[in-house]
């Protein structure tokens, strides 16, 4: 740990608890660019397990990026290019050996606009656990996706028409069905892209509830633009800026006490 | 040569119109100082368009008419005992009339073709005459009355709009206009057709031997030496259409699939446009291409293998034309694969799917209805194409499935039937309409279906 | 909890031990897209080359030089260069005797046999001749004919010198002869001079596309007078002016349809319409480029409105927003920026007309016509016509011709669809 610490703690800008005791996801000088463009500069940060952390920072600030990063939907993106080193229990996940489909398996995402496949409730949540073969019977995958529904908060809800569209229910309920379709390839890491931007505030409370329970079971890492979500959902906080990671910390401390000026000229809203 | 000095006069009244508009506003504007409401050019326009239009108008009805009235002229000058013969045709009659007038004599015309001729051209010349003064006048006249409209208070900008934009309506309509040619154009020729022969044999009958003899004619009591079923036309078109299908939609949507999901966008860069000139090629390019190259291939190829294939086989023509409907159906279907948002792929790629399934069980399904539109697209142009099969695929009207054997199709038929010299109101070139009438319907039916699905698809993501 | 859901090491494990077919499958689907796009391509470049194969010898043709006595009197009997002295004079029997003097027949049906052997065009090769340069009178000079068809095909080795000869198309004579002016090296092969300023013709040697050439141009002319004004305005119309009704909803059903009405079904309407109701004549290509600009409208009008569409908003709220009438901002804001897009529908229209053959042959344009059009109101044939024309005719020589048509005519379309990629790409702008 100690070692490590030296190793990568050439960080001239990032202040507060960068490393984690019982970390699952592990960045070390990751750079991340568009073309040309450095996205991301130098970010090194632990995701721990079973730990809610949110990402917050202006627009731009490359938060969704870096986010993207952890179970590679940047490689979808022909000009992007990844420096640097990400690793799930000690293996590099941009590794030429990686496959990203286990990976992705692992690690869950759910997007910024709720995307629900164009099928039936039930179809939406089983196709993961089909597509890689999780399931023994039929049962056995009713069981799965009633289980998932369930723990998404979505079950009361539909359990009734679970062969209707999925793109027929409600912004908060659809996000939900994503959330139920995540968790249904039983991921260690779900990845939540600015899960409730696109939602009412009813719909978003009852996300991150959503997300407050599930917060005991997987390692949770929020993208979010609003401070209050971060505050309300999350244990610890990373605040970034301009692509590069300026201050992480318990969600306490960066709201109450933050350490860098920048941190603070944004909590207190004079960046935004 | 006299069309040509007439339109040229009517521009240089207008032109000439459009000079005294200017000048006058000019003169409003200046010596009397008013106050105008539109610029000068304005005023100048819109004496131009009232001396210009109605003129031009005339001008286009007078030259359509006279022929038409002419011919209705014409038949108190044919002589009793044509009139009365037996095989009097007034069509075949006005050809040769008209033939003559336009010098084309072919052996020796009867006395009366050539006087009933000089007649037409005295007609003509008249014509021409009272044209020339018509429009001559009109465009004076209306332009005349433009002018008188300049004052101060006129406003000539909102009169010039107007007209312009009643113009942009009317070309719009030409479309409509177009699509009831289309219709009117086989429609009553498809109805003498069916007096002749009854609908149900030529959409039943099984057996397609049309011909051109006297004894033909209706009311002769000779039918049946000559028959028009169309059914082998029909099984013919199908034959090749479904050949075509069956080379183009798995080659068709393979190549879209890479292309969309699988492809850098170097290899887009290339292979698309590539793709693309495959439809930009002329279809008698593939014609010719089909049987000289392809068919003469399947033959010796077929002979190797002790099969007998047909110089002109439907597996020559439907292998190349499969190959031509290609881009129609990668293309389309890259369209409608491209049009399913990122946000499903994500998903898909999220949950650790891969390109296989992500293709195979999210994209595709969500983009079938287009992907659909795209193939009853291709069909219709596969039933519509015209060179290839009648380059290719043979005239001999079999009734058979096997693709190594020569079929016609419904569209080489129109082709033979109508190319060439006609025999007006027999049968047999009135089944071309018929058939004509038959392939509009089909063609615009599916068009219709296509149309109707993308639509729906389309409002699926918007 | 009754947890039906996997503990994630063991999903982690199921889902790495079927990664590997789940792999192969995804490279499966990726094989199949290259092949299918592998054989799209192998099929063009086969066919482009196979066409130009064949029809890259059609640019040349055997040539024969004979010393020609350039007597005035005999060719031009009455001294003035008028056609009718000309067609009066002995021009072929010149040639002929030319011929003589160097493979010497023996008898009447040798002599016959001979005559044959240079091109039927040949009195008219030396009119033309001595009509461009009278100065030629009174020399002796060595003039280039063409060979006639089968022994062009069997210099070229697709009549066989094994073939028995009552299967040949030359006899054992003639091919005596040949190898008689070979061997006194005048037999030539060279660029033809015939393919491009020749006409249609029933001499394969003397065919060329000139006159077909010249009707593709008018044809086009006024397809293009026709379509791109009415398209353009079609779909200013639709776009700028109309209100959304039932008329414009028809409207554009229609325009949609049309797009896919067979083209065949358009000449079946010029003939219908314009020839049998308007009474105009058949085979001009008037006529002809009233028909397909009809058929190339939609293509016109569809791109246009698309171009139209692609300019922004913003730009006709600044023109409204300092007084222009509706008029104003159609034509001197609307249609200027959408011009690129317009003028790029408008040639891939114009590159569709150019290829198109079915409509044509309805109308009547398939007639043998020997002379170039020289306004709209001549009867003439178009490119592909010709093409279609050539390509029934059973001469060996008229493949060469037409692959070489196509070759002249593929030329056109492919700079044709090159200049429209290249002015959309240089006046295309992005918003």
């Amino acid at each position: 740990m100690i070692n490590e610490e030296n190793d990568f703690r050439k960080l001239d800008l990032t202040v507060g608890d960068v490393f984690s005791k019982d970390a699952r996801l592990k960045a070390r000088n990751v750079n991340v660019f568009y073309g040309n463009n450095k996205a991301i500069d130098n970010v090194t940060i632990d995701i721990g397990n079973k730990e809610v952390i949110s990402f917050i920072g202006p627009s731009g600030c490359g938060k969704s990026t870096f986010l993207r990063c952890f179970n590679r939907m940047n490689d979808t993106i022909d000009t992007c290019r990844v420096e640097g080193k990400i690793t799930l229990e000690d293996e590099n996940i941009y590794d030429r050996k990686i496959d990203v489909v286990p990976l992705r398996a692992r690690i869950g995402m759910v997007f910024q606009k709720p995307n629900p496949f164009p099928k039936s409730i039930y179809d939406n949540v089983a196709y993961g656990p089909r597509i890689h073969g999780l399931c023994e019977n039929k049962d056995h995958l009713d069981g799965i996706v009633e289980q998932s529904l369930k723990r998404a908060g979505l079950w009361e809800e539909v359990n009734d028409r679970l062969l209707s569209a999925g793109t027929g229910l409600s912004g908060g309920q659809q996000q939900r069905l994503c959330i139920a379709r995540a968790i249904a390839v039983s991921p260690e890491v779900i990845l939540m892209d600015e899960p409730c931007s696109a939602l009412d505030p009813i719909a978003t409370a009852k996300i991150e509830e959503l997300i407050h329970e599930l917060g005991n079971e997987y390692s949770i890492v929020i993208v979010t633009h609003s401070m209050q979500q971060a505050a309300r959902v999350s244990k610890r906080t990373a605040y970034f800026h301009l692509g590069k990671l300026i201050e992480v910390g318990k969600t306490k401390n960066i709201f109450t006490r933050p350490k860098h000026s920048q941190t603070e000229a944004y909590i207190s809203g004079k960046i935004g | 040569m006299f069309n040509f000095y007439l339109l040229l006069l009517i521009l240089l009244i207008s032109f000439i119109f459009f000079y005294f508009g200017f000048r006058q506003a000019h003169i409003l504007k200046t010596l009397q100082n008013q106050k105008l409401h539109s610029l000068f050019h304005y005023y100048g326009l819109y004496v131009l368009l009232s001396s210009l239009l109605p003129s031009l108008g005339l001008y286009f009805v007078l030259t359509i008419c006279d022929d038409v009235v002419f011919a209705y002229m014409i038949k108190i000058y044919i002589p009793l005992d044509v009139l009365n013969s037996k095989d009097y045709n007034f069509n075949i009659v006005l050809a040769q009339i008209k033939n003559s007038v336009d010098g084309l004599i072919f052996g020796a015309p009867p006395q009366w073709v050539s006087d009933t001729a000089e007649i037409w051209k005295t007609w003509v010349f008249k014509s021409n005459i009272v044209t020339f003064i018509l429009c001559f006048i009109t465009s004076i006249i209306s332009g005349y009355f433009g002018f008188l409209k300049i004052n101060s208070k006129f406003r000539s900008r909102n009169a010039v709009e107007r007209i312009i934009m009643t113009l942009l309506a009317i070309s719009s309509v030409i479309a409509i206009l177009t699509t009831i040619a289309i219709i009117f154009s086989v429609i009553f020729e498809s109805i003498r057709f069916f007096v002749l022969i009854p609908f149900d044999e030529f959409l039943f009958g099984t057996v397609w031997n049309p011909q051109f003899e006297g004894a033909e004619r209706a009311g002769s009591g000779q039918e049946g030496l000559s028959q028009y079923g169309a059914v082998p036309l029909f099984a013919g078109t199908f034959l090749i259409s479904f050949i075509a299908l069956s080379v183009s939609i798995p080659i068709g949507l393979f190549s879209a699939i890479y292309l969309s999901e699988y492809a850098t966008s170097k290899e887009r860069a290339i292979f698309k446009p590539l793709l693309e000139i495959l439809a930009g090629i002329p279809t008698v390019v593939y014609g010719f291409f089909a049987a000289l190259t392809v068919a003469p291939f399947l033959r010796s190829s077929g002979s190797f293998f002790g099969l007998d294939v047909a110089s002109e086989s439907a597996l020559a023509a439907g292998l190349v034309m499969g190959i031509m409907i290609i881009p129609f159906i990668s293309s389309l279907s890259d369209d409608v694969i491209n049009a399913v948002p990122q946000s499903l792929r994500d998903a898909g790629y999220g949950l650790g799917s891969t390109k296989n399934e992500t293709v195979l069980k999210i994209v595709l399904p969500a983009a079938l209805p287009g992907v659909v539109a795209s193939i009853i697209l291709a069909v219709s142009r596969a039933v519509g194409e015209t060179m290839i099969v009648v380059m290719a695929a043979g005239l001999a009207a079999n009734l058979t499935a096997n693709p190594l054997e020569a079929v016609t199709t419904v569209t080489s038929q129109i082709v033979t039937i109508l190319v060439g010299d006609q025999e007006f109101e027999s049968a047999k070139t009135l089944s071309a309409f018929a058939l004509a009438l038959t392939l509009i319907i089909i063609t615009l039916g599916m068009n219709f279906y296509a149309l109707h699905i993308v639509k729906k698809y389309k409002e699926q993501y918007e | 909890m009754n947890n039906k859901l996997i503990n994630p090491t063991r999903a982690s494990e199921i889902v790495r031990n079927s990664i590997a077919k789940r792999r192969a499958k995804d490279n499966r689907l990726k094989l199949y897209g290259r092949i299918a796009i592998g054989f799209a391509v192998c099929f063009l470049i086969f066919l482009f080359s196979s066409i130009f194969i064949k029809g890259y010898p059609g640019f040349f043709q055997y040539y024969v030089t004979l010393d020609i006595n350039f007597d005035r009197e005999r060719i031009d009997p009455q001294g003035d260069l008028s056609d009718n002295s000309l067609f009066n004079g002995e021009a072929s029997k010149i040639v002929n005797e030319a011929l003589f003097t160097i493979i010497d027949p023996k008898g009447r049906k040798a002599k016959k046999q001979a005559k044959k052997m240079v091109s039927s065009g040949k009195d008219v090769r030396l009119t033309n001749l001595v009509k461009s340069n009278p100065n030629l009178f009174g020399t002796i000079s060595s003039v280039k004919f063409a060979l006639d068809d089968d022994i062009d095909s069997f210099l070229r080795g697709y009549i066989k010198r094994e073939t028995p000869e009552s299967e040949r198309r030359i006899s054992d004579q003639i091919i005596k002869f040949v190898d008689k002016l070979d061997k006194e090296g005048r037999i030539s092969y060279e660029f033809s001079d015939y393919i491009l300023n020749g006409s249609a013709s029933g001499n394969p040697e003397m065919a060329g596309i000139k006159g077909a050439f010249f009707g593709s141009i008018l044809t086009l002319s006024v397809c293009l007078l026709i379509a791109f004004p009415l398209g353009v305005a079609t779909a200013v119309y639709l776009e700028e002016v109309a209100k959304k009704n039932k008329i414009t909803e028809l409207i554009e059903v229609n325009i949609n349809n049309l797009a896919a009405v067979p083209s065949v079904v358009f000449g079946i309407m010029g003939l219908a319409i314009f020839i049998s109701i308007f009474g105009m004549p058949r085979s001009i290509p008037l006529v002809g480029g009233m028909v397909l600009a009809l058929m190339t409208l939609p293509t016109i009008i569809i791109s246009s409105r698309a171009a139209i569409r692609a300019v922004p908003p913003s730009v006709r709220d600044a023109a409204y927003g300092i007084g222009a009438s509706k008029l104003q901002v159609i034509f001197h804001h609307v249609i200027p920026l959408a011009m690129p897009g317009m003028l790029t529908g408008t040639i891939i229209g114009m590159a569709q007309a150019l290829g198109e053959t079915a409509p044509l042959l309805m109308i009547g344009m398939v007639a043998f016509i020997v002379d170039v059009p020289n306004s709209v109101m001549d009867p003439g044939t178009v490119l592909p016509v010709q093409i279609f024309m050539w390509a029934d005719f059973a001469e060996r020589m008229f493949i060469q011709k037409t692959s070489a048509a196509i070759i002249i005519l593929l030329g056109f379309l492919i700079s044709m669809n090159a200049f429209a990629i290249y002015l959309r790409k240089k006046l295309e702008r992005r918003w």
